[in-house]
């Protein structure tokens, strides 16, 4: 009960100082869900880091919401751990630029899952100091958790293809 | 002075070594597989088998496709066909138990307990054939579990579901009646 | 191929890969090291040589049946990580599950850290060259994977907890032998402990190698025995507790260097309090039901109506796909963690009313512990590496997903 005073008490007080970044806030299952404006993310993820005392970052990670005009949304999940308050931030991007700031100079962890936003969903991060990909290989085209990539891929990927005509021996 | 007195004993490593000695004289737990086997535990997810029912010698399938829309992997492939009267029959059921993960929520959901996983696990083989079940592999493999079975009725956990409320269970499952192995076999 | 982009090779370095096929890598991992002589310069790790694409099935099957692709995200303790995945699906659908269905997902999420940290100092100490503790370890593992097979039929991927609750229930006979065997298990844990503790050889090994401070380990996201061997009080067992840990005792082991042998230390006490915590649950179990009455069913409709009033016929719980007024989930998004043996194991879903996930995202500690390496290895010798790839507790299973 403490915690979710205390976390609600946060959002007001946020609200009050970022006014202009902050679009709207959200409470669903006692958990607090900001929408951010693109410019004003950075500043208000350092505020919360080095004044309020989020110093762990949970999770960072990507949603296609295919069919709706700003269609890719980044979260990031941070969390108190001395008062015990979790929060996420939500991030519209649209699909023509899809580009936001990095975090990687707040939290050097991030860096990893930023790699991973960008090879699954094709979102950049400025000033990331290594984008590439991560999971798939280095020469893989098209973004596969975009909600548009086929589930079996789009062709079978060439070195599948040299396997499969060198052939197997069995069942003749 | 006793830190420098255990320093040059090498106290720490022979405090290790005893406990290694006294292993030696102890009962090793290793088994020697395949000559010695363990016996494996009530309703263990081995091979797949379609239950002979006792009272018409048939499967007990309803063709109700169930255990295919629920697989994860959908490596079930049944095919039926509607007479006038709405009652199924099963034309073609088959497993592929190369794709099977072995979760066992076929033979959860099934609501006649048509299908189990017997505790058989010795089946690999050398071709892929052998290893995609049918219709009728699916019986042959039910009655080679059936006579090499220890006890003589056998009742898979998953076919009556303890713990779970009788009412949420379609009626088929709520209290089923074990299998009994035939003995007039073994008089014979 | 594909080439690997190092961005400025220097003459005097010397540059070894230990590839995928890797004993030591545990799992397949890629790793890129230059030497200067013996000492490290520069790591750089590949990984998703195991992507199966999860995150994107999880978006073609039922709620029900996406359990089965958790079962195999770290291999290696599986019961969490399904624990993880019904905890943020029932609080999506506000329900708990009945104490006595607490209590079991306790003791076995218990055997399950049990069976882990087990497989981690067998493979930690082999690869440093105790090759004694793997076997011991692997003794007493089996018999916990004789127990699961006991309780659910399956040793390695299990699908056992149920969104609501648990899928069979425990007989009491199987209760005791639990209960007898966590007092071999502590008598086991001294054994450990008599061979390396105070071994000189192991603390010469360990001591003073991948130091990491408490800041630094923040800011790289690590969690878990990791980040309390440095000093932080970060449990989610107490932070926010789920199941039966708030009704159970039981302390959290925390190191001061920062080093392989505080984590060590850690990890090895975080075995013996499992030991208690189990013993604490099956002293109070409680009789009653295993399963919520508003759980799902195993054969969810994937959209349509939740609920099907047919009475007890055959086809009772059959799919209707007509009427979509009423939502089979509500709508909203949830993340939820849960303390896994290797860390903290999120999972974030975001649901829009259907049957299935509109997106499945697994935080995977692994995942994070990888990216430390580079930081962690630098100035050390290459025997230093395999002990810091051993001491963080990798599993390619979750960092590849």
């Amino acid at each position: 009960m403490a915690q979710e005073v205390k976390t609600l008490e946060l959002t007001e007080e946020l609200k009050n100082l970022f006014a202009d970044d902050i679009l709207e806030t959200e409470e669903f299952c006692k958990q607090v869900t900001l929408y951010v404006k693109k410019e004003g993310l950075k500043r208000i993820l350092r505020y919360l880091k080095e004044e309020r005392g989020f110093y762990h970052l949970q999770d960072l990670c990507g949603v296609d919401y295919f069919g709706q005009t700003p269609r890719f949304c980044v979260v990031y999940h941070i969390y108190n751990i001395d008062e015990r308050i979790g929060l996420r931030l939500k991030v519209f991007i649209s699909e023509e630029s899809p580009e936001v700031d990095t975090i990687t100079d707040l939290w050097s962890g991030a860096n990893w899952h930023e790699r991973e936003c960008f090879d699954m969903f094709g979102i950049r991060f400025k000033g990331h100091p290594d984008l590439r990909r991560i999971l798939m290989p280095e020469d893989w085209d098209g973004h596969p958790l975009r909600k548009d990539y086929p589930l079996r891929g789009k062709e079978m990927w060439r070195g599948f293809r040299e396997i499969l005509e060198v052939g197997f021996e069995e069942d003749k | 002075m006793k830190t420098i007195l255990k320093k040059i004993l090498f106290i720490d490593l022979l405090k290790g070594m005893l406990i290694t000695l006294k292993t030696i004289f102890s009962q090793p737990v290793t088994i020697r597989y395949p000559k010695e086997k363990r016996s494996v535990e009530e309703s263990f997810r081995g091979r797949h088998a379609f239950v002979r029912d006792p009272s018409t010698g048939k499967e007990r399938c309803v063709a109700c496709t169930k255990c295919a829309q629920v697989c994860p992997s959908q490596c079930i492939y049944i095919d039926y066909s509607i007479n006038d009267g709405g009652v199924r029959t099963l034309i073609k059921y088959e497993i592929d138990a190369l794709r099977c993960i072995f979760c066992g929520y076929c033979e959860e959901v099934c609501p006649v307990n048509a299908i189990v996983l017997t505790e058989f696990y010795e089946y690999a083989s050398y071709t892929r054939k052998s290893n995609y079940f049918d219709r009728n592999s699916l019986l042959r493999n039910w009655d080679e579990f059936i006579e090499s079975y220890g006890g003589t009725e056998y009742l898979n956990k998953f076919w009556y579901l303890p713990g779970i409320k009788r009412d949420r269970l379609p009626v088929g499952k709520r209290a089923p009646k074990g299998i009994l192995k035939e003995i007039k076999r073994e008089e014979e | 191929m594909g080439s690997m982009e190092i961005e400025k090779i220097d003459e005097k370095t010397f540059v070894l890969q230990m590839g995928p096929h890797h004993p030591a890598t545990h799992g397949v991992l890629k790793l890129l090291c230059e030497f200067e002589g013996e000492r490290v310069v520069k790591i750089t790790p590949d990984v998703g040589y195991l992507h199966r694409g999860v995150e994107k099935l999880g978006e073609h099957k039922t709620y029900i049946s996406a359990m089965t692709l958790t079962d195999r995200l770290d291999y290696i303790s599986s019961m969490t990580n399904n624990i993880a995945y019904c905890l943020a699906v029932e609080r999506l659908l506000h329900i708990e599950p009945p104490p006595r269905a607490k209590f079991i997902r306790t003791i076995v999420s218990e055997l399950t850290r049990l069976s882990s940290h087990l497989l981690w100092l067998a493979t930690h100490a082999l690869d440093i060259g105790a090759m004694t503790v793997f076997l011991y370890a692997f003794r007493e593992r089996e018999q916990i994977l004789q127990f699961f097979e006991k309780i659910c039929g399956a040793r390695l991927t299990v699908s056992y907890p149920r969104i609501g609750g648990v899928r069979l229930d425990v007989k009491d006979r199987v209760l005791e032998e639990i209960y007898n065997f966590m007092d071999v298990m502590l008598k086991r844990v001294d054994e450990y402990e008599g061979l390396l503790t105070e071994n000189r050889i192991w603390i010469s090994r360990t001591k003073g190698v991948g130091v990491i401070s408490a800041e630094e380990a923040l800011e790289l996201g690590l969690t878990g025995p990791a980040l309390r061997g440095s000093g932080v009080n970060y449990d989610i067992r107490k932070h926010m507790p789920y199941d039966a840990y708030d009704e159970v005792s039981f302390e959290i082991p925390l190191g001061t260097q920062g080093d392989t042998y505080d984590r060590y230390l850690c990890r090895i006490r975080e075995m013996r309090q499992s030991s208690l915590i189990v013993k604490q649950c099956i002293e109070r179990m409680p009789k009653g039901d295993i399963l919520h009455p508003d759980a799902p069913d195993l054969d969810m409709p994937h959209q349509g109506k939740r609920k099907i009033e047919a009475g007890d016929s055959l086809w009772s719980g059959f799919i209707g796909f007509s009427n979509k007024k009423e939502d089979i989930m509500p709508k909203g998004e949830i993340y939820s963690a849960i303390e896994a043996p290797k860390g903290e194991l999120g999972i974030y879903l975001i649901s829009d009313g259907s049957g299935r996930p509109y997106r499945m995202r697994v935080r995977a500690p692994s995942f994070v512990h990888i990216s430390a390496i580079p930081k962690m290895c630098k100035g050390h010798l290459l025997a230093d590496v395999i002990a810091i790839i051993g001491t963080l507790d990798i599993v390619m299973g979750e960092a590849d997903r």
